[in-house]
């Protein structure tokens, strides 16, 4: 045990596995289409129109809502992990820098005392140049916070409580380990393999390149979406703003058209705030596999089990264009068997 | 100027030596396979003690840095092996999409995995350093490399497409890729085009990698890389390294000792 009157997330998450297990195994037994069990969530929605706007307050407003999340904020080390994955002028493929620096100072406004900015890029390993070229060194340093390459960080094996993958263990970065609270920052996009990218996929970034490559390709070997569901459930991210200012339609992560939805989304469970800024996106989220995958171990993706703060979806929903492949995000969902869908 | 630039890099890579002689990629942490392997070559020490390696690529820069450092044979030689034993997927999940020759074999990031360009470059470089230029594997690690240039005229991590879309090509793979080559009948005109892309990239979003692998690159095909020094030892922090980071350091003064007559470690 850490000195505190907590467990550290180190301790924490070498021993969260049985937990974990436990919520699984009861969860898969009410079946996929008891949508009353998944927990209720709140994810809130505010309009943003522009990345000069008073961003840190906004943010600040959201985190208001959540004082488990501002508990852990002030307990330790912040780590925001924004969506860093290749730099393209004029695309909007990675966080925008300015929402990183307005929740520095969201952050820092509600008590966070460290800070620290960390990401592994999964395409391109020249850190350095995605940092300068995206502008988020100056945003990083004019917040006085720290930036952590996670792709080189010292790393530790966590058993895979779920395990998905088969993998049985991930190597993860002392710094996310170490973290009181991991904050995951990503852009509101569509996906070229896994549908939607949003806060659950952005925890890709987190898993070290050192270890895994650039990219992960592993990870892609042992499914997306498996990957996902085993990631989210190592690192257990806290909290998710997703910078929904400018999203990406079409071919993201990467080659997609800028959509200006003008919004931030943010909330403590990340499926819920997935599944939300999908249908943000004008898509449904239940088709989305790892969101579904995601049920059985305590996410929400029903809308009658989230109750929204701030604008209402209608309010700020968009209508984003999906390669054919994923045709079906744009289909309503219609349940008519209780059972759970491949 | 340039002998104070490498003096304080040097320091700076001593200092941030682990116990055991092993270097980490950050000062005070765990040591690693990559800044071991770059700062024991620009320090010139022994590498009596390398923490690994596990991966192939790991493998592929450990034999590279024995060699340079008159290591082992016998160690270089299992490692050779290795590499020359290591097998891949042959085809990617998306092989369509991709539109890539599916036949030939490279080495992946991790076993039982697609190739990519990175460690496909760094085996074929640390075979032939091992002398095992004419070898078969090496020979199909080279196509496969002449087989994902992509449209502008270097390398992507690995594909140079992705559902029908042309990626755009990246610098330090395109720098090791394009060494990688060297030597190869009826690459020159490849090997133009890579170091044209690379020129013309430094300008424009140069990095400390970026521009000592480009140093590197240009050294190795007797191009004048003096143009690029400025811009890499602008880079240089106060503590003599770059980002405080050993593998990027050690790259750094790998590159511009080769300014000043040093010999190229990626050089065949």
């Amino acid at each position: 045990m850490s000195s505190g009157s907590e467990p550290s997330r180190r301790e924490f998450l070498t021993t969260a596995g049985i937990a974990v297990v436990g919520l699984s195994g009861a969860a898969a037994g009410h079946g996929w289409y008891s949508q009353h069990k998944q927990p209720r969530a709140r994810v809130a929605v505010y309009k943003a129109s522009s990345y000069r706007g008073p961003l840190a307050r906004i943010i600040r407003d959201g985190l208001l809502n959540y004082p488990d999340v501002l508990r852990r904020a002030r307990s330790g080390t912040v780590v925001l992990k924004p969506n860093i994955v290749e730099y393209h002028a004029g695309r909007a493929v990675n966080t925008n820098p300015a929402v990183v620096a307005a929740a520095i100072a969201a952050f820092r406004s509600v008590g966070a005392r460290h800070i620290v900015v960390a990401e592994g890029p999964g395409h391109c390993r020249d850190t350095e140049l995605l940092l300068e070229a995206s502008d988020m060194d100056h945003a990083i340093a004019s917040e006085s916070a720290d930036f952590v390459d996670l792709n080189l960080d010292a790393a530790q094996s966590v058993r895979l409580a779920a395990n998905h993958t088969r993998l049985g263990e991930l190597s993860l970065p002392e710094t996310i380990l170490g973290a009181s609270l991991v904050v995951s920052i990503p852009k509101l996009k569509t996906h070229h393999w896994a549908g939607v990218t949003l806060s659950l996929k952005n925890m890709f970034g987190t898993i070290p390149g050192a270890r895994y490559g650039w990219p992960k390709n592993v990870l892609h070997w042992h499914g997306i979406e498996n990957s996902i569901v085993d990631i989210n459930l190592a690192v257990q991210p806290g909290f998710a703003i997703i910078d929904g200012i400018e999203g990406m339609e079409g071919d993201g992560p990467i080659r997609g058209n800028t959509v200006r939805a003008g919004v931030l989304i943010m909330g403590d469970n990340l499926t819920a705030v997935d599944a939300t800024a999908t249908r943000v996106m004008g898509l449904s989220p239940e088709h989305v596999p790892y969101l579904r995958m995601m049920l059985d171990h305590g996410g929400t993706v029903s809308k009658t089990r989230i109750d929204h703060l701030g604008e209402p979806i209608r309010a700020v929903r968009q209508n984003f264009r999906v390669l054919d492949d994923f045709a079906v995000l744009k289909a309503p969902w219609k349940p008519r068997l209780n059972i759970r869908p491949e | 100027m340039l002998s104070e630039t490498l003096r304080r890099a040097r320091t700076f890579l001593a200092s941030a030596r682990n116990a055991d002689a092993s270097w980490p990629y950050v000062p005070g942490k765990p040591s690693g396979v990559e800044p071991t392997c770059y700062a024991a070559m620009a320090l010139q020490q022994p590498l009596t003690k390398a923490p690994g390696p596990h991966l192939q690529w790991e493998h592929a820069l450990t034999l590279l840095t024995l060699q340079r450092l008159n290591g082992s044979p016998q160690v270089c030689g299992s490692l050779t092996q290795t590499l020359l034993n290591t097998e891949v997927q042959h085809a990617a999940p998306n092989n369509a999409i991709s539109e890539l020759d599916s036949n030939l074999r490279g080495w992946s990031w991790v076993d039982g995995t697609f190739s990519w360009v990175e460690p496909t470059s760094y085996a074929v470089l640390a075979l032939k350093a091992a002398g095992q230029a004419g070898h078969p594997r090496v020979r199909e690690g080279e196509r496969l490399l002449l087989d994902r240039v992509c449209f502008d005229g270097g390398w992507n991590y690995g594909n140079r497409k992705v559902r029908g879309e042309q990626l755009e090509s990246m610098m330090p793979t395109t720098a090791l890729a394009a060494m990688a080559l060297q030597q190869v009948p009826g690459a020159a005109n490849t090997i133009d085009r890579a170091l044209g892309l690379l020129g013309r990239e430094a300008e424009t979003h140069p990095s400390a990698l970026s521009l000592a692998l480009t140093i590197l690159c240009f050294g190795v095909f007797n191009q004048p890389a003096a143009k690029f020094v400025g811009a890499l030892t602008q880079r240089q922090q106060a503590d003599g390294s770059w980002r405080g980071q050993v593998h990027l350091t050690a790259l750094s003064v790998l590159a511009l000792q080769t300014v000043e007559g040093g010999a190229n470690v990626f050089r065949i």
